[in-house]
């Protein structure tokens, strides 16, 4: 099995990483597709955390994201929503079509993109503070 | 050329009726209209009936007869159910739509007796519409799918569906 090794630097004391995916919906096989710059975030459970323009953008194609409650790092409890969505690439390297299955929680208040503990479940991240870089393997 | 005309015996006639019988007309969209017969009646002299509501037979009895068993619903406070009416009139502020989710999410999960750290899909009625074991196959069964109710997503055990409270 080979492994893909990808090294960033850190921006701003933060590592971010890009991603590409899709929203699908199995029922009329139309998705909606997605890039984004994610902050890698380890104290976020979910698998990516977009801002509520998504909301607009899964029901354009059919599907309405759920609502339910997501516990903050603050521990405060919001209403959020979620969907299934596919992660299809990081950086240059591309996942196995049809991607990793993860995901999205949507909430309107931040504009801030997150990519979660449950999105690093496919991949591993090695960050070294002393270098400000961090590596992913795939 | 000539015509013969063939007198009309008891077997031509007899003839003639089996060939009718036996060799059925092919269905035609040429096929004789019946008339249509209308009865004269002088509609005045009728007294106006006063319109009454129809009388329609409980559906929920009907099927019970029929040996249907219906699954029962976990009881809802009038406290929810307002907010939920409310709820179909305008949107709810973030902290009433927690607690509601919450209400109806642990109302539902001790009714049912689900299995704790499950994923389900609970309507706002309080009905399960989806459940699995974890939270990616509990959406991928719900994606797309349109339900009579809306639905919302809980981690049955838990205070939300994720995140991590101390």
């Amino acid at each position: 099995m080979t492994t893909h090794v990808i090294t960033k630097q850190y921006r701003q004391n933060f590592a971010f990483i890009r991603i590409k995916g899709i929203i699908p919906n199995p029922v009329n096989a139309r998705q909606y597709s997605f890039d984004l710059k994610c902050l890698i975030d380890t104290g976020f459970y979910g698998g990516i955390y977009v801002p509520k323009v998504f909301f607009a953008n899964a029901q354009l194609i059919g599907v309405t994201p759920r609502p339910t409650t997501v516990t903050l790092a603050d521990g405060s409890e919001i209403t959020a929503y979620v969907c299934l969505a596919y992660l299809q690439q990081i950086e240059n390297y591309s996942f196995q079509s049809p991607g990793k299955p993860i995901f999205l929680v949507i909430y309107g208040h931040k504009t801030g993109k997150l990519i979660g503990m449950d999105a690093m479940q496919h991949f591993s991240v090695l960050f070294d503070g002393s270098a400000n870089s961090f590596t992913i393997n795939v | 050329m000539t015509y013969q005309i063939i007198p009309k015996t008891i077997e031509n006639l007899q003839q003639d009726f089996h060939n009718t019988v036996q060799t059925p007309e092919p269905f035609s969209p040429l096929r004789p209209k019946i008339k249509e017969f209308t009865i004269g009646l002088d509609t005045l002299s009728i007294p106006k009936a006063k319109w009454k509501r129809p009388i329609i037979p409980d559906f929920k009895e009907t099927l019970n007869d029929y040996g249907f068993i219906i699954s029962p619903r976990p009881w809802l406070p009038p406290r929810v159910l307002k907010k939920i009416e409310k709820m179909k009139r305008t949107q709810l502020g973030n902290k009433e739509m927690v607690t509601l989710i919450k209400d109806i999410a642990r109302r539902s999960i001790d009714f049912y007796n689900l299995k704790k750290g499950s994923f389900v899909a609970i309507k706002f009625d309080g009905k399960i519409a989806e459940s699995a074991d974890k939270e990616i196959d509990l959406l991928m069964k719900i994606q797309g799918k349109n339900f009579d109710i809306p639905v919302f997503v809980w981690k049955v055990g838990s205070s939300s569906f994720a995140g991590w409270k101390a």
